[in-house]
């Protein structure tokens, strides 16, 4: 278990830019410019003497009803959701491009030979990194997700203030940044099933790859999409090939995003949204559970572990070195 | 029963290239053996497939393991340095130190760090701020101070300068070889290890054409300079080899009487280099 932990902490420093600096960065950059923009809003606002309709954001809110705050509440919190969407882009690129080198780099530079000289089993390496990819990043990125959350609150808070509106009662009491927090959380286990296929497609093909990975990676399900379409196209064979470039191609290439596993269905009935509450109902734990029921997370899971443990066997026969 | 290394027919080839053509060799323990043949002669495919890096068809066995399936167990007990780059280039000497410490249970922290009290390596130093030869040095120190059985060293000193590539062998003679542990080095430049090496073995296209330990390698070859007026005498005794120098030919002969090549000349003991030079005559023609 040591060995583990210690394998954990190698990918850590080798990659502290992508996993640690690059979602802090997003998340300070992000606050500085907003409170930029508050600022320029401000003295934009006080030169020229505008009141927002004429009315005082204090009067507004002190009329407001205990649905109203609940709605305005709810806004808030699909905000913060908003807000480490942020991240989770973030945390998209540095997943994929860290996958794609994760068993390719070493081969390229020849360090292999040193990580391999050390009583260290290919399938520890390779369980590691699906292990890096799934947990320590993801738990990372949510830190700093939490954080740009907190900090963001408090941005709005001063502005608040500084309108005579109470904090306290409309933002903070009236959202929850606790449960989205705690959601965030949860939702680490489940993306990390549903990035299976993804990290275990990048990992064999980080594993196989004499060169190039990238474009393997890419073009290999592109191109089979391609195929299935084109014989769909010629109408002798029926192929679905709707449901294969979303269930196989894109799975393969970005279930590593966070929240990807979000379809259309779901996004769709956002046109229907009577309010944030609705859209804040897309994150309730009734339907995260309904995804951990859902066949092709479970198939996908399948899958990915398959190809990972195709990944640790290439690990150990490559020897290009 | 007892050798370190055991091969019978040890054989591997990629496409249409023999690497390795039924070889068979034993390396006994406390032996410092040198492994040594011109480019592509099968070398780092000998040592590769030792460390179980590589397929091959064959037996073999490190240590009484199978390095193609007990690989994680074997490198418990043998430890390998590549020609200088192969340490990761973003590392820091403290990680590097913290990592090996932490999946190796035959590292010695305290050894490495009294190795690399000699160096100007510092804890926070990262690899590739490094020279060649301090990349050498901190491998080394690492290396040195997990108590292995069999350390593999494939060109260890390659492109290091001469101060480096002296002190990198001292050390490991002073400090780390002892009779419970076996050396295999490949190197070209031979003339600075043959007086360390124990034993030779010369492979030539994926073939040993020379298995012996130092001693008997000095009773079999043996160099004489001879006046042109007896070099016919010379040449009818069968040479290995012959070269000219300042109107004398300097014979090299394997097995024959040093009785008897005393008096065609002046005899002495050949060099290593030289020695490989004779056996591998030809080989890139």
């Amino acid at each position: 278990m040591n060995t583990f932990l210690c394998l954990l902490k190698r990918e850590y420093w080798e990659h502290r830019g992508g996993f640690l600096w690059a979602p802090v960065w997003t998340a300070g950059i992000f606050l500085v410019l907003s409170l930029m923009g508050m600022v320029v809003g401000e003295v934009g606002a006080r030169r020229a003497g505008v009141q927002v309709n004429g009315v005082r954001l204090g009067d507004l809110t002190s009329h407001m009803s205990a649905e109203d705050l609940a709605q305005f509440g709810a806004g808030v919190d699909m905000a913060l959701f908003s807000l480490s969407g942020i991240i989770a882009i973030v945390l998209f690129f540095v997943l994929f491009f860290y996958l794609i080198g994760a068993l390719y780099d070493d081969r390229r530079d020849r360090s292999v030979l040193f990580w391999k000289s050390l009583p260290v089993s290919d399938t520890q390496t390779v369980l590691s990194k699906v292990a890096t990819a799934t947990l320590v990043a993801p738990a990372i990125a949510v830190i700093a997700a939490i954080g740009l959350m907190l900090g963001f609150l408090v941005l709005v808070s001063l502005f608040a203030a500084l309108h005579g509106v109470n904090p306290v009662t409309t933002i903070w009491m009236a959202s929850s940044p606790l449960s989205v927090a705690a959601k965030l959380v949860l939702l680490i286990p489940i993306n990390a099933l549903w990035a299976l296929p993804c990290i275990g497609w990048l990992l064999l093909v980080s594993a196989y790859a004499k060169r190039a990975p990238f474009l393997i990676a890419t073009l290999v399900p592109v191109f089979a999409g391609v195929l299935v379409s084109w014989f769909d196209l010629m109408q002798g064979i029926h192929l679905p090939d709707v449901s294969f470039w979303k269930n196989v191609v894109a799975r393969l290439l970005f279930s590593v995003a966070p929240g990807s596993w979000m379809d259309m269905t779901q996004l769709r009935t956002l046109e229907h949204a009577n309010g944030p509450q609705d859209l804040v109902g897309l994150l309730s734990l009734s339907s995260l559970a309904e995804v951990l029921t859902r066949p092709g997370l479970w198939i996908g899971a399948v899958a990915g572990a398959a190809m990972i443990a195709a990944a640790i066997a290439m690990r150990r026969r490559r020897d290009d070195s | 029963m007892s050798a370190v290394v055991h091969a019978r027919n040890l054989a591997k080839r990629y496409g249409a290239t023999v690497a390795l053509d039924s070889v068979s060799f034993d390396i006994q323990p406390g032996r410092i053996v040198g492994l040594i043949g011109p480019n592509g002669a099968g070398k780092t495919t000998a040592l590769k497939a030792i460390l179980g890096l590589t397929d091959f068809d064959g037996e073999l066995s490190v240590l009484g393991m199978n390095p193609r399936t007990q690989r994680s167990e074997l490198m418990q007990q043998v430890c390998f340095i590549a020609d200088v780059a192969v340490l990761p280039r973003w590392i820091r000497v403290r990680e590097l130190i913290e990592f090996t410490a932490g999946v190796h249970p035959r590292f010695s922290r305290e050894k490495c760090e009294r190795f690399m009290a000699h160096t100007k390596l510092k804890p926070e130093m990262r690899v590739r701020e490094m020279s060649k030869g301090m990349i050498a040095q901190l491998h080394l120190a690492l290396v040195m101070a997990i108590d292995a059985r069999l350390l593999v060293l494939d060109e260890p000193t390659l492109g290091l300068d001469i101060l480096y590539r002296k002190e990198f062998y001292q050390r490991l003679l002073n400090d780390y070889f002892d009779e419970q542990k076996t050396i295999i080095v490949t190197t070209h430049q031979v003339e600075e290890i043959e007086h360390i090496l124990t034993d030779l073995m010369f492979i030539r296209d994926g073939r040993v054409v020379l298995d012996a330990d130092m001693e008997r390698v000095g009773e079999r070859y043996t160099e004489v300079m001879v006046n042109p007026d007896r070099a016919a005498a010379a040449r009818a005794l069968k040479p290995l080899d012959e070269r000219q120098i300042f109107g004398k030919s300097i014979f090299l002969f394997d097995g024959v009487d040093k009785g008897q090549l005393a008096e065609l000349g002046e005899t002495r003991q050949p060099s290593v280099a030289d020695l490989f030079v004779a056996t591998m005559k030809g080989t890139y023609a």
